[in-house]
């Protein structure tokens, strides 16, 4: 049965392993436990990876565009859901939870603004150069796109992002880098490697609960802000040990992000903040490498990566 | 539907967002691990807010969530071509019967320290296939290994992590 389920989680079960999962599972109620238990750690695992959108009408967007009765029960669960929270709720950090999310997914092109709170400003490169994190902006497009763009030091830029299909990489004057592999060229991100995925928020708020204390109190410099905090219960868990977000209380928008806690084994920052400074469209094109090189660069398609 | 919100206590609150992943995970057993499972577990939400006065509060909460869920996944069949179906019907009803009710989000908490206690080769082989959502063919092909063989350490590290959470919450029980 071991091989049916596999097969079934891979989505290739054959009609005759279909039939005879069936036969097994009607019969032997040890096989049923069985199954339970291998589906159910599997659901763990694939909820725990964020790959679960909860509240969010945009998450489907085959369905969303094909089925709009479908749509119409996916928006209105969101906003029941975000509403009752937000309405109802005492627990102010479910509710700002809620908020976010629904704003999240809803969100179009944003612009973030780092700056560096702690720690060095500049991290080394292999090369000898090292990249600068104050000032560079992040770019967000849906759940996949993006655009990071760092100063380089002793010049030039180095402008990494993602068009939902492939991950690039330009450094200076340099080739640019494509590599289908969907963690390449990530790793700039600023908390990406520590499971804050800033294109999948909504993922990482889903879990958050689980792992993190969470306080919400309104920010004192600013009555339409709200700040809710995330700390780390327990420091062998993944996860930064803290961050915060503000957000603007009527819409749930982010504003401000603040992590803490980044690595320090390669250098650079220890803590930073992304601050909301635009949310202008960007051109439909933006977010891929040809948006940002001249047409004679030098392209090189990396080849699949192996793990270690 | 704006006087039922109103009477929503702060512990429903927290319960519903609480059982997320269980009945998630209820869900996707009943669907086979069909694709789908994140839209019904939208519906039933929807259902558990509109049904939220009928609930009676003395009850645990978790088997009358699943209760709607099954109608969730029920309604989903109804909606699906019989021949893309995996399981039959009178499967799904006794796998819905027997599903003992879960631990709400204390599985999460519980996962994540089991998968911490993992050799690193075990974490980044469930990282391959679940946070960057590789096949088991494609991680397979790139790390130059049998197919079946990966497929079997796959289901040993998922029956480990299992038995690990088991222990853990069995534990935190009688703490």
């Amino acid at each position: 049965m071991n091989d049916q389920i596999q097969a079934l989680l891979e989505g290739a079960i054959s009609e005759k392993d279909r039939e005879a999962l069936n036969e097994r599972l009607r019969t032997d109620a040890a096989a049923r436990a069985e199954f339970a238990r291998q589906m159910k750690l599997h659901a763990l695992l694939t909820w725990r990876a964020g790959a679960v959108p909860v509240t969010m009408p945009k998450a489907k967007p085959s369905v969303w565009r094909s089925t709009w009765q479908w749509a119409g029960w996916a928006a209105a669960a969101a906003l029941v859901i975000g509403f009752t929270l937000l309405l109802v709720s005492p627990n102010p950090a479910a509710a700002a939870v809620s908020q976010i999310i629904a704003a999240w997914e809803q969100a179009m092109d944003r612009t973030y603004t780092i700056s560096v709170l702690a720690g060095d400003p500049w991290q080394p490169l292999r090369d000898g150069r090292s990249v600068g994190y104050e000032s560079a902006t992040l770019h967000l497009r849906g759940r996949s796109e993006f655009v990071l763009i760092r100063s380089l030091n002793p010049g030039g830029q180095v402008i990494t992002g993602s068009d939902g299909t492939s991950n690039w990489d330009i450094r200076g004057k340099g080739p640019v880098r494509v590599s289908t592999d969907a963690y390449r060229f990530r790793g700039g991100i600023p908390g990406e490697y520590q499971n804050v995925p800033f294109l999948d928020l909504s993922s990482l708020f889903a879990t958050l609960s689980a792992n993190y204390d969470l306080t919400v109190c309104e920010d004192a410099a600013d009555p339409a802000l709200q700040r809710l905090m995330a700390k780390k219960r327990n420091r062998d868990q993944r996860g930064l040990p803290r961050m915060e977000f503000l957000f603007r209380q009527d819409s749930g928008t982010v504003v401000k992000m603040e992590l803490y806690g980044l690595p320090e084994e390669k250098g650079g920052p220890r803590a930073v903040s992304l601050t909301l400074s635009s949310e202008s469209a960007f051109p439909a094109n933006y977010f891929t490498h040809h948006a940002h090189h001249e047409p004679e660069r030098e392209v090189f398609f990396e080849p699949a990566q192996r793990h270690p | 539907m704006p006087d039922q919100l109103q009477t929503l206590s702060p512990e429903l609150v927290q319960q519903i967002t609480a059982a997320q992943s269980s009945l998630y995970a209820f869900i996707l057993t009943l669907m086979a691990g069909q694709e789908g499972a994140a839209d019904v577990l939208q519906e039933t939400n929807l259902k558990l807010i509109r049904e939220l006065h009928r609930y009676d509060t003395s009850r645990p909460f978790l088997p009358w969530a699943m209760t709607l869920a099954k109608f969730a996944v029920m309604a989903w069949r109804t909606r699906q071509s019989r021949s893309k179906l995996v399981l039959d019907n009178d499967v799904v009803g006794l796998m819905a019967e027997e599903l003992p009710d879960s631990q709400d989000d204390r599985e999460l908490a519980a996962l994540e320290s089991c998968l911490a206690a993992l050799p690193a080769r075990q974490r980044e082989l469930i990282a391959d296939r679940y946070d960057r959502g590789q096949t088991v063919r494609a991680i397979a092909a790139r790390l130059g290994q049998p197919e079946n063989a990966l497929a079997a350490l796959l289901y040993r590290i998922r029956k480990a992590l299992h038995d690990c959470i088991t222990t853990k919450l069995a534990q935190e029980e009688m703490a």
